[in-house]
C-alpha cells in the first residue's frame, strides 16, 4: 500500500527530501544483500509505498506534495532530488508563494490555509489517484514555525475532512529549548492541541536530542540543519521501510500506517510517539563496529526506562518499580531518575540474525501502565534486510512519558507569556481569539495529566 | 432387521451428513436401534446432534473431544433455543445413557422445521468465481437491537479498578476502530484490483453476458498448477450436491419411516406408568429450565396436555396425521421448486427459520457475482436471459444501502443526544468536578 507524503514549510521540505533520499539509497543498497527474491520483495514493497513509476521513464517520482510559502527551499529540494539520479519529485507536485508566514501560526492557519486549501488539496488528490491502494498520509512539519505549523495544522484538518477513514501520521519537529523564535511556545501549543483533534498519531523529534546525537554519537563538529535532518530521516526511514509482522510470516506488512496505529495509539488521549535508534553512528565508525542483538536490546531497554534519548549517558540506576508496590510509590524518590512508564512499545529490528533477537526484556509488565493487560503492550516487527548500511539496527517506537517533560515545559512557558498577554494581539489580528488559546491550553493540560497518571 | 430400501434411505442420509462435514455420523443400523429406543444407540445420537447443532450456532465453539455430559447439556439448550418443545427430550438423563428415540425425533424435527440440511449445505464453502460480494443483511440485524443503558446503574464514585477498566475499554474501542479502517482499506484495494481485472479482460470471455474473466480464471492463467486443486474442489462440490439430490429423492421414505417411529413412541407412552413418570419429571424440568432464557410457554403447554393420558393419545394421533400431511405437501412443493442451479437454496437462505434466528446466528452466504458492464451496452440491448441469476444493479444496491445508512446515522445521532442529555443530568449531581467538552476545530473562514 502507498503513503502520500505532505511536506510543509522549510523544516518539512528539508526532512522530506532527506527521507526520500535515505529510502532510495537503502533500496539500492539492499540489492547487494543475501537472498535475491527477498531483497526484491523488500525493494518492490518500498517502491510501491513511496514512489510512483511513470510509464517509459526510469527514475521513480516520490508520492509527495511539497508546500511552502517561499519558493527557495522547495526548489532546492526538487533540484537535489533530480541530481541524485535515482529518484525525483513529481512535476507540478508542489505549491509555493512569494511570501512566508512570518513565524505566525495564526497567519498560516487562518490566512494561508483557507486561501490555498483548494490548490493544495488538488495536488494531494492527484497523488492519491496515482495510488492503487492508499494506506494514508504522512505529513512532516515543524511544531513551532509559521508555515509548517499553522498551515500544516490546517492542511491536516483538511485531509481528515476529505479522507475521513484514511490514516494520518504527523511528524513534528520540536523546537530547541533555547528557542529560535520568540513565539515558538505559542505556536507549539496551538499546533499540538489542534493536531490532537485531527491526527491519528503524532511522531515527535526533538531538535535538542537530535543535535546531541549529531555531536556525541556522529562526532560532527559544525552541526548544520542538514546533519540534523539526515538523522531524523534515518530514524523515520527505519520505521517506515518495509518490515514483516511478528508472527514469523515472511510477508511485508500490508498497511504500514494502519498497523502502526493499531499497535500504538488506540487511546484518544495518548497520541504522542517518540523514537529511539540503536546503534547510531557516523559512516566511518560504522565500518569498524560489531554488535550483538542482546547487547543492543539491553541498552535500548535502559534508554527506554531511564528517559535516555540516546545511548550515551544512560542512567543505569533506574529500575522498574517492584511489582505489588502501590502506584503512589512510583512517583516518590529522586525526580531526575524517575522511571519512564510506557503505554505501548513497538520494536523494529532490521539486519543480520534478526530472528535470534529476543523481545523478552520489553515484555515485563512493570514497564507499562497497569491498565494494559500483560503481554499486549510490546510488538516486534523484523526483517533480515539491513537498513541504510547498518548491519544490525533496532528502532523503538514508544508511546510513553518520554515527551511529558518537554510538553510540560512548552505549555508552562506559553502560559507564562499568555498570562501577560504578550504577543497575543498578533494572533488576534489573524482571527485566533483568546478563547481559542484557552481551549488549546485546556486540551494540552488534559494530555499532560493523562500521561502523568500512567 | 431393517428393510433394504429403508437401510438405503438412511445410508443416503448418513452419506450426505458426512459430506456436509458432520463428525460422528452413526451407522444406519443405529437409526434402526434408535427407533426401538435402545440405550446403546444413545451416546452416538447425542454426539451426532451435537455436531449438527454446533455447526449452526455460530456463537458457540466447543472442541469435538468435549465430554459427553457437556455435549448433552449443549444439545438440550440449543434445541430449546431453536423452539423444540417436546419435554421428553429435556427429561433425558444428563449422562447421555438413554433415550435414543427422542434424539432421533429431535434430529428429524431439525431436518423438517429449520431445514438444517439446507443450512449446512449453504454454509459449506463451495467453489466460487472469486468475484462475489455479499448482500447479506444479517449484519444489520445485530445493529437493530436498541442499546439501552441500565436505568439504575450505580452512580457512585469511580474506584481505581473501574477507572483502569474504562481506560482499557477505550483502548480496545480505539483498536477496533483502527482495525475497521484497515479492513476498509483492504476492501477498497480489493475492489480496485477486481475492477482492473474486469476492465482489462473485457471481451475475453466466451460468455457474452459476462464478457470479462473472473478472479479465479485469472489465477488459473497465472498459475495453471492450481487447476488440479480446483478440479478437486469441484469434484467435492459435485459429490456433495449429488448426495443431497439423492437424499431428496429418497426423503419421502424417511418420513414414512418416521411415522412408524412416532407410532412406536405413542404406544409406549400410552402405558400408565410412563405417564406418571412424565408428570413427575415435568415439574422438575420446568423448575430447572426457568433459569434458561426464552419463554416456557410452548414447552409447558405441551407438558400439560401430556398429563391427560386419553387426550394425549387422541391429540397425538391427530397431530401425527397433520404433520405427515404437511410434510407431504411441503415435500411436493420442495421437489417442484428444486432445481440444480441452487435457486431454491437461495430461497432457503433468504428466509431462515424465524424460530432460530434470534439465538442461533446462521450465516448463509448470499453471494452475488460482480459483473462489470459498460453503460452503453446496457441501454442498447438488454443482456440475454440467464438461468441462474436475478440481476441487481450496483447503483440500486448502493442507493438502498445509503438509505439504510441514513436511517442508522439518524438513530446514532439520537443515541448520542440521549447520552449527552444523560451526562448533563449526571453532571448536575456532582460538585467540584469540571466537565470539558472536546475542543472544537476553529472555523477560520
Amino acid at each position: 500500500m502507498s503513503i502520500v507524503t505532505v511536506q510543509l514549510g522549510q523544516c518539512g521540505n528539508q526532512i522530506g527530501q532527506e527521507l526520500f533520499d535515505v529510502i532510495s539509497k537503502d533500496c539500492h543498497n539492499a540489492q547487494g544483500q543475501s537472498n535475491k527474491t527477498e531483497t526484491e520483495a523488500y525493494r518492490a514493497c518500498s517502491q510501491e509505498r513511496f514512489f510512483s513509476e511513470d510509464h517509459g521513464k526510469d527514475t521513480p517520482s516520490a508520492r509527495a506534495v511539497l508546500v511552502d510559502m517561499e519558493p527557495k527551499v522547495i526548489s532546492q529540494a526538487i533540484a537535489t532530488a533530480a541530481k541524485s539520479g535515482i529518484w525525483k519529485y513529481g512535476e507540478q507536485s508542489f505549491f509555493c508563494q512569494k511570501q512566508g508566514s512570518g513565524n505566525n501560526w495564526a497567519n498560516g492557519f487562518c490566512v494561508h490555509g483557507p486561501r490555498h486549501e483548494r490548490d493544495i488539496m488538488n495536488l494531494v488528490r492527484r497523488q492519491v489517484e496515482k495510488c492503487d491502494r492508499l494506506s494514508g498520509f504522512f505529513t512532516m512539519m515543524s511544531l513551532a514555525g509559521g508555515t509548517g505549523s499553522g498551515l500544516g495544522t490546517y492542511m491536516t484538518q483538511c485531509l481528515r475532512d476529505t479522507y475521513p477513514h484514511s490514516f494520518i501520521l504527523n511528524q513534528v519537529t520540536w523546537p530547541y529549548g533555547t528557542g529560535e523564535v520568540i513565539v515558538q511556545n505559542y505556536n507549539s501549543v496551538l499546533t499540538l492541541s489542534h493536531l490532537y483533534q485531527s491526527s491519528d498519531a503524532i511522531l515527535v523529534h526533538e531538535n535538542d536530542t537530535v543535535h546531541k546525537i549529531c555531536a556525541q554519537l556522529m562526532n560532527i563538529k559544525q552541526i548544520s540543519f542538514k546533519d540534523v535532518n539526515k538523522v531524523i530521516a534515518h530514524q523515520l526511514g527505519s520505521v517506515l521501510q518495509p518490515v514483516c509482522t511478528s508472527d514469523g510470516t515472511a510477508e511485508y506488512k500490508r498497511n504500514p500506517l494502519g498497523d502502526l496505529m493499531e499497535t500504538m495509539v488506540c487511546h484518544p488521549e495518548f497520541k504522542l510517539l517518540g523514537l529511539r535508534n540503536i546503534p547510531q553512528m557516523s559512516d566511518t565508525a560504522l565500518a569498524y563496529s560489531a554488535f550483538t542483538w542482546p547487547g543492543l536490546l539491553k541498552h535500548l531497554r535502559q534508554m527506554l526506562i531511564a528517559h535516555a534519548k540516546m545511548e550515551e549517558g544512560i542512567d543505569w540506576q533506574v529500575r522498574p518499580p517492584l511489582p505489588g508496590l502501590p502506584a503512589v510509590e512510583k512517583f516518590t524518590g529522586n525526580k531526575e531518575s524517575r522511571f519512564n512508564t510506557s503505554l505501548s512499545n513497538l520494536l523494529i529490528l532490521r539486519g543480520k540474525d534478526v530472528q535470534s533477537a529476543d523481545q523478552g526484556a520489553f515484555a515485563d509488565p512493570a514497564l507499562y501502565t497497569s491498565w494494559r493487560p500483560p503481554g499486549s503492550s510490546i510488538t516486534t516487527w523484523r526483517t533480515p534486510i539491513a537498513f541504510n548500511r547498518y548491519e544490525k539496527l533496532a528502532t523503538l517506537v514508544s508511546n510513553s512519558q518520554l515527551l511529558l517533560k518537554p510538553l510540560d515545559s512548552i505549555v508552562g512557558r506559553a502560559w507564562n507569556m499568555f498570562a501577560s498577554r504578550a504577543y497575543v494581539h498578533q494572533y488576534i489580528k489573524y482571527g485566533i481569539s483568546e478563547g481559542d488559546f484557552l481551549d488549546s491550553f485546556t486540551a494540552l493540560e488534559q494530555v499532560i495529566s493523562s500521561y502523568s497518571n500512567l | 432387521m431393517m428393510s433394504r430400501s429403508l437401510k438405503e434411505v438412511v445410508l443416503t442420509l448418513c452419506r450426505l451428513l458426512s459430506h456436509l462435514g458432520i463428525e460422528d455420523v452413526p451407522s444406519p443400523e443405529l437409526f434402526r436401534r434408535a427407533k426401538f429406543n435402545r440405550a446403546d444407540a444413545t451416546p452416538d445420537f447425542w454426539r451426532l446432534l451435537f455436531s449438527v447443532l454446533e455447526r449452526i450456532t455460530a456463537s458457540v465453539t466447543l472442541p469435538s473431544e468435549t465430554e459427553l455430559d457437556t455435549k448433552v447439556h449443549f444439545v438440550k439448550s440449543a434445541l430449546w433455543h431453536s423452539g423444540y418443545g417436546a419435554p421428553e427430550l429435556y427429561q433425558l438423563p444428563g449422562d447421555g445413557s438413554e433415550g435414543s428415540r427422542e434424539l432421533l425425533l429431535a434430529l428429524s424435527w431439525l431436518f423438517h422445521k429449520i431445514d438444517v440440511l439446507e443450512l449446512l449445505l449453504l454454509s459449506q464453502s463451495r467453489f466460487t468465481a472469486g468475484d462475489e460480494t455479499t448482500l447479506d443483511e444479517q449484519c444489520y440485524h445485530s445493529l437493530a437491537y436498541t442499546f439501552c443503558p441500565e436505568e439504575n446503574s450505580d452512580d457512585s464514585v469511580m474506584t481505581g479498578q473501574l477507572d483502569k477498566d474504562i481506560r482499557h475499554l477505550q483502548w480496545l474501542q480505539g483498536q477496533l476502530c483502527f482495525q475497521w479502517r484497515i479492513l476498509l482499506a483492504s476492501q477498497e484495494e480489493m475492489a480496485a484490483l477486481l475492477y482492473k481485472i474486469h476492465a482489462y479482460t473485457g471481451g475475453c470471455h466466451s460468455d457474452t453476458s459476462l464478457s470479462h474473466l473472473s478472479l479465479k480464471e485469472i489465477r488459473l492463467i497465472k498459475d495453471p498448477e492450481e487447476l488440479s486443486v480446483m478440479s478437486k474442489q469441484l469434484d467435492a462440490d459435485m459429490v456433495l450436491l449429488e448426495s443431497y439430490l439423492e437424499w431428496k429423492q429418497l426423503e419421502p421414505l424417511y418420513w414414512q419411516w418416521m411415522e412408524s417411529v412416532l407410532d412406536a413412541r405413542v404406544t409406549e407412552l400410552s402405558c400408565p406408568e410412563n405417564v406418571i413418570k412424565v408428570e413427575n419429571n415435568d415439574v422438575a424440568f420446568n423448575k430447572k429450565n426457568n433459569m434458561d432464557s426464552g419463554s416456557l410457554a410452548a414447552g409447558s403447554k405441551t407438558g400439560q396436555m401430556f398429563k391427560e393420558p386419553g387426550a394425549f393419545k387422541e391429540k397425538g394421533a391427530s397431530l401425527k396425521t397433520l404433520m405427515i400431511k404437511k410434510k407431504q405437501v411441503d415435500l411436493h412443493e420442495e421437489l417442484n421448486t428444486f432445481d440444480p442451479s441452487g435457486k431454491s437454496l437461495h430461497k432457503v437462505g433468504q428466509t431462515p427459520s424465524l424460530l432460530i434466528r434470534p439465538s442461533c446466528q446462521i450465516v448463509p452466504t448470499m453471494a452475488c457475482r460482480l459483473v462489470l458492464r459498460e453503460e452503453k451496452k446496457k441501454t442498447a440491448k438488454p443482456p440475454p436471459e440467464r438461468v441462474h441469476s436475478v440481476e441487481v444493479l450496483a447503483s440500486d444496491v448502493i442507493k438502498d444501502l445509503k438509505e439504510k445508512e441514513a436511517i442508522l446515522s439518524s438513530h446514532l445521532m439520537k443515541l448520542k443526544n440521549d447520552c449527552k442529555m444523560n451526562i448533563q443530568t449526571r453532571m448536575e449531581k456532582t460538585e467540584g468536578v469540571i466537565f470539558l467538552p472536546p475542543m472544537k476545530n476553529i472555523d477560520s473562514k
